[in-house]
């Protein structure tokens, strides 16, 4: 596996690390170094990968194992998912998602809690099956399901109320 | 499986990667013959892309690829004398199995685009780049790039008028590439991207330049001389043309 082109690693992955990583620590920064040291646990481990279909979880697990690492030196990790709200089923039309400034889009997908954002962003990213996002995050593909379907009910809600949907059902703040 | 159940299914599902999976099967097969659902599930996708195109606005900081690469050790090697050997097996077994293939299937096609370099050098500069050497001296500018070993350049002379800001140097698949900022306006930036023509085999001198556009940037790409120039401005392909040498 160390025969594999670091660069070409680089150049195909670097980007949707980062979108990853910027999703889970919301800080450029810190996102950067995330890439970063995954790169580099790639350099002085990667050739431990037997099988080059897998190159592409390894990064994106490890991406995530770094960031928990990093998280729990910062403050105890609290699973979320047990005080999680009931979200009431939000409806916001796509051709509004499309219209809404990305800024407004991607606050909404970062604000939500990391066991939603985690796998959301992975399955936005387009790059991965749901099965995939299991293995990357090493949970159960029925957890990853429902996280995804709860997560796109909070994401919705956000987004409405972001829109200015959810009182006045006016058209709200669109861009452009 | 009921109508919630394959809801729950198909809100993970990507077209690209699920298609073969059999329980997206089941949902999508319900879906097809369910309007109501089917109709929701469409709605869902729309959704979906909608958020994807969103996430993939957010751009990495600059010079982040660069510096991934410039920190990166070498990837480890196996250590042991018995792998050297059987590597080196394997690395002349290979060797000879690309001349095998290259003769029968003639030459390698070009490894990039000029979209795929113009969107990758934007990439760089949508926030003003970290220089690596400030100066408002162009010549000064030109002899560190030299020193540097980039590759000697003429600055289109509209280009040149501008005020010069700094160089860096960049890398685009495994080829050193040199910017060189200009000041235009008050508060706006002219980039130059030079680079040897090897890194785009595709193009050839003489042809009109290549023009492209990525988040409010336009590009025009064109070769002389053995190199590749490319000029980078925010706004629109008139105010790209405008700095070209042909203008």
């Amino acid at each position: 596996m160390a025969t594999l082109d670091f660069e070409k690693l680089v150049e195909d992955f670097y980007m949707p690390l980062y979108r990853f990583a910027f999703s889970l620590s919301r800080q450029e920064s810190d996102a950067a170094d995330l890439t970063q040291q995954t790169f580099l646990l790639w350099a002085s481990k990667g050739h431990q990968l037997r099988d080059p279909s897998k190159v592409k979880t390894w990064l994106f697990t490890s991406l995530y194992r770094e960031f928990l690492g990093r998280k729990r030196q910062q403050d105890r990790f609290v699973d979320a998912e047990s005080n999680a709200e009931a979200v009431a089923a939000q409806t916001i039309p796509a051709s509004v998602v499309n219209q809404l400034d990305a800024d407004i889009v991607q606050r909404a997908l970062f604000a939500l809690e990391e066991i939603y954002r985690a796998p959301l962003t992975l399955f936005y990213l387009q790059q991965h099956s749901y099965k995939e996002i299991a293995e990357m995050l090493e949970v159960p593909i029925g957890t990853v399901m429902s996280r995804i379907s709860r997560g796109k009910e909070h994401l919705r809600r956000a987004l409405a109320d972001r829109a200015g949907l959810t009182n006045s059902g006016e058209e709200g703040r669109l861009h452009g | 499986m009921d109508k919630n159940e394959a809801r729950l299914i198909l809100q993970a599902y990507r077209p690209e990667a699920d298609r073969d999976d059999p329980q997206m099967a089941e949902a999508l097969r319900l879906a097809a013959g369910d309007p109501e659902l089917a109709q929701w599930f469409a709605e869902e996708q729309a959704f979906d892309r909608a958020m994807a195109a969103h996430l993939e606005t957010v751009a990495a900081p600059l010079g982040l690829k660069t510096r991934i690469l410039a920190n990166a050790p070498s990837p480890e090697e196996p250590r042991q004398w018995s792998w050297i050997v059987k590597l080196a097996g394997a690395a002349a077994l290979l060797f000879l199995l690309v001349q095998v293939v290259s003769l029968i299937r003639g030459p390698a096609p070009a490894a990039a685009g000029v979209p795929d370099y113009a969107r990758e050098m934007v990439s760089f500069i949508r926030i003003d780049p970290p220089l690596d050497m400030m100066s408002p001296d162009l010549g000064a500018i030109k002899g560190w790039l030299a020193k540097n070993e980039l590759p000697p350049m003429e600055v289109p002379q509209r280009l040149a008028r501008l005020q010069p800001v700094g160089c860096r140097v960049l890398s685009f698949r495994g080829h050193d590439v040199a910017l060189i900022c200009f000041r235009r306006g008050e508060d706006r930036l002219a980039h130059l991207f030079v680079v040897k023509a090897e890194a785009m085999p595709g193009m050839k001198a003489g042809d009109k330049p290549i023009y492209a556009a990525a988040n409010g940037w336009s590009t025009a790409s064109w070769v002389e001389d053995g190199r590749v120039y490319t000029i980078a401005v925010q706004g629109e392909q008139a105010d790209v043309q405008r700095y070209l040498p042909s203008a």
